[in-house]
């Protein structure tokens, strides 16, 4: 898909709209998504996701096939259009107190799901918004660090580094669970 | 998941070697992030709305400058219309010097309005002599006059017709289909005529189908389900066709590859006196009478009124005048009270280009033709409303005064009307002419062109007005020295 969405893309910028149903349909659910994981309510995921579907098809002709990959140039769309929303609502990206997990079957059985929420919540939301994005973007909309300097606009060392950081970060506070767990089921507590 | 679990691990091991000691609970940190993904609750109904949404808003912003396809879905005619032909009777008026065959867009289409001419090098459009005359069907309707093709020749450059005959307008009556035969005798007994130029500028309106990408994807985004029109390959958009959906509505068809624009009663929801009749009593009841035919000023006025309804530009025509050949034939009927007085009356807008007003080659008026029925007074049609881009070419001009009023004297370039030196001949004269420009057909290489060549139209000037036959408005000389070449005379023929 990746050689076909080039020269897709490409068509696009040139005017040219007829295979345009090929980019929406394997973007759609990944610009929705990536904005709901941000946003955390549907209809305005949805408003938000038209909102940048229809901010691409108007400024088609500045998509730049040299200057990046078209799904950067959509991320970095719905990522501004995020943005400008949080302005205008003035609506911090906080995430809220609980979810409904997509797989909760994929929870480690010594964990209950909702403390591993709410420790992930905990975490994610004590990080600066930026590296909490750079995070959401690998982990959850499985973007890769090329991909993600391009959309946030630092370098792909940078990003790493965000990364690093706050595992390591949530990877402290797990251990501390973890033994806090251990010490207090020696202790019977 | 797992694999994306192990990529990520292996990716933040590479960064930071420390966390080879760690990779377990490195592992489980990031298996805990991917476990807690939330659930996005993706609606795919929302997608599909979506999708038509974006199809739509695709269609609507390839749609060219000034032609709002949306518009149709409301079937607002009168205001659609003048959209279309607001923004298509823009125009500019201009010279510009250009090897290019420019193509025909809407996009900077003019129809009617001022002329855009382009000008090419001399001789461009090949012999003006080789021309082959294809008959046209004579239609009162514009839509016959949409043929597509090669039937655009004057049918009267082989059998020369008054204005009228055959066209929208005639009425039938006494005196049969063949209007009475007389041979004619012209003289000229106007000025002296001075030809001093050398070349004339011959005119060729720009044909060409609209290429324009953004239709054509808007009609590929459209496809109906019905068919991938994408597995088409160099598509062209040639015409469209749209209706009102109203009694007395009309059908607009917009041809392309001819640059015109046709419109005709929608013959599905305009009333016909004549619908449920089966012998001819029931015709002779519905028949209109010869005093309920409106005035040439009323004909004019209802005319007026279409065009000025529905925005179309009358800046480069001349005074509109009425086709009244019905009313030589009323005349001439042996039996006027069974004469049958036409339901259709056309007007004619006569082209304006350079100032010069456009004639056919039997010395007609030719532009923009709009039929008015007689019975509900109100217009059914309208045709040769074309787009005024052309390119120009020169070719030698005839500059021997003598050979052009000999010409004239025998009837025009084509020889028109039978020539007849006896006694019974009528004698008509002509009078000093006047510099306009001829439509002619010339087909070359498979391409009918539509050429416009200066000419000196000598008016008849002291027609009897007999009722015993019809006058010839106009006897036409173009002034392309090729056109009079002797070769190229048709004949003398009788009418």
């Amino acid at each position: 898909m990746e050689k076909d969405e080039a020269v897709i893309a490409s068509e696009c910028a040139e005017g040219d709209f007829r295979r345009f149903d090929a980019l929406y349909g394997a973007y759609a659910r990944k610009i929705y998504s990536f904005i709901y994981f941000r946003i955390h309510h549907r209809e305005v995921a949805e408003d938000l996701t038209s909102l940048t579907f229809t901010k691409a098809v108007e400024h088609f002709s500045t998509f730049k096939p040299d200057a990046g990959s078209f799904s950067t140039w959509l991320y970095r769309i719905a990522r501004n259009t995020l943005y400008d929303h949080y302005r205008v609502s003035k609506t911090v990206l906080e995430l809220p107190e609980t979810w409904e997990i997509a797989s909760p079957e994929r929870l480690e059985k010594q964990f209950d799901a909702r403390q591993s929420l709410r420790e992930v919540r905990k975490y994610l939301n004590e990080l600066p918004q930026e590296t909490r994005d750079i995070v959401i973007m690998r982990v959850w909309d499985d973007l890769s660090y090329a991909e993600i300097s391009k959309i946030v606009g630092k370098s792909e060392a940078a990003c790493k580094m965000s990364f690093l950081r706050a595992v390591q970060k949530l990877k402290a506070a797990t251990l501390y669970a973890v033994l806090f767990f251990f010490f207090f089921q020696k202790l019977n507590i | 998941m797992t694999q994306h679990i192990d990529e990520i691990v292996e990716e933040l091991c590479r960064i930071d070697p420390a966390f080879f000691e760690q990779k377990t609970l490195v592992r489980a940190v990031v298996a805990k992030l991917i476990a807690v993904k939330p659930d996005t609750k993706f609606d795919e109904a929302f997608a599909r709305r979506l999708g038509a949404e974006l199809k739509n808003k695709v269609a609507a912003r390839n749609v060219p400058v000034g032609l709002n396809l949306n518009f149709m879905k409301k079937f607002n005619f009168a205001f659609g219309f003048a959209l279309l032909a607001l923004a298509l009777g823009a125009g500019a008026y201009y010279y510009a010097n250009s090897g290019e065959v420019p193509g025909f867009s809407a996009r900077d289409t003019s129809f009617g309005g001022q002329a855009e001419i382009t000008k090419l090098a001399s001789k461009a459009f090949g012999s003006l002599a080789f021309a082959q005359n294809p008959v046209r069907s004579q239609s009162g309707g514009g839509g016959a006059a949409m043929l597509e093709g090669d039937s655009f020749t004057d049918q009267s450059a082989v059998f020369p017709a008054p204005a009228g005959l055959g066209g929208g307008g005639a009425g039938g009556g006494g005196m049969g289909i063949m209007p009475p035969y007389y041979g004619y005798k012209f003289v000229y007994k106007g000025d002296a005529l001075e030809l001093t130029d050398e070349t004339v500028q011959v005119l060729r309106r720009q044909l060409g189908e609209s290429s324009s990408r953004d239709l054509k994807n808007f009609l590929l985004a459209n496809d109906f389900g019905l068919a991938d029109f994408g597995s088409f390959s160099n598509l062209k958009l040639q015409s469209f066709n749209f209706t009102e959906d109203r009694d007395h509505g009309y059908s607009v068809m917009v041809n392309f590859a001819d640059g015109s624009i046709a419109i005709n009663e929608d013959w599905l929801r305009w009333p016909d006196a004549h619908l449920n009749c089966a012998d001819q009593p029931c015709y002779d009841a519905g028949k209109i009478e010869i005093g309920e035919i409106p005035s040439d000023k009323d004909l004019i006025a209802i005319a007026d009124d279409f065009l000025s309804r529905h925005g179309i530009a009358t800046g480069d025509f001349g005074q509109p005048s009425v086709e009244n050949f019905w009313r030589m034939q009323y005349e001439q009927s042996s039996s006027q009270t069974d004469f049958y007085p036409p339901e259709t009356i056309s007007v004619i807008y006569p082209l304006r280009i350079l100032g010069q007003e456009v004639f056919d080659e039997a010395g007609n008026p030719f532009g923009m033709t709009i039929s008015v029925n007689t019975r509900v007074r109100q217009v059914t049609g309208l045709w040769n409303l074309t787009t005024q881009r052309y390119q120009s070419s020169d070719y030698a001009a005839e500059t021997d005064a003598g050979k052009i009023i000999k010409i004239a004297e025998a009837g025009g370039f084509r020889r028109n009307y039978p020539l007849e030196d006896s006694a019974g001949a009528k004698t008509l004269s002509l009078g000093t002419p006047d510099i306009s420009l001829v439509k002619i057909y010339s087909w070359q290489d498979g391409v009918n062109q539509e050429l416009l060549v200066p000419a000196l139209v000598f008016p008849v000037v002291d027609a009897p007005g007999s009722a015993d036959y019809y006058s010839p408005k106009n006897v036409v000389v173009p002034l392309a020295k090729e056109l009079l070449d002797e070769s190229v005379f048709i004949g003398p023929h009788p009418f």
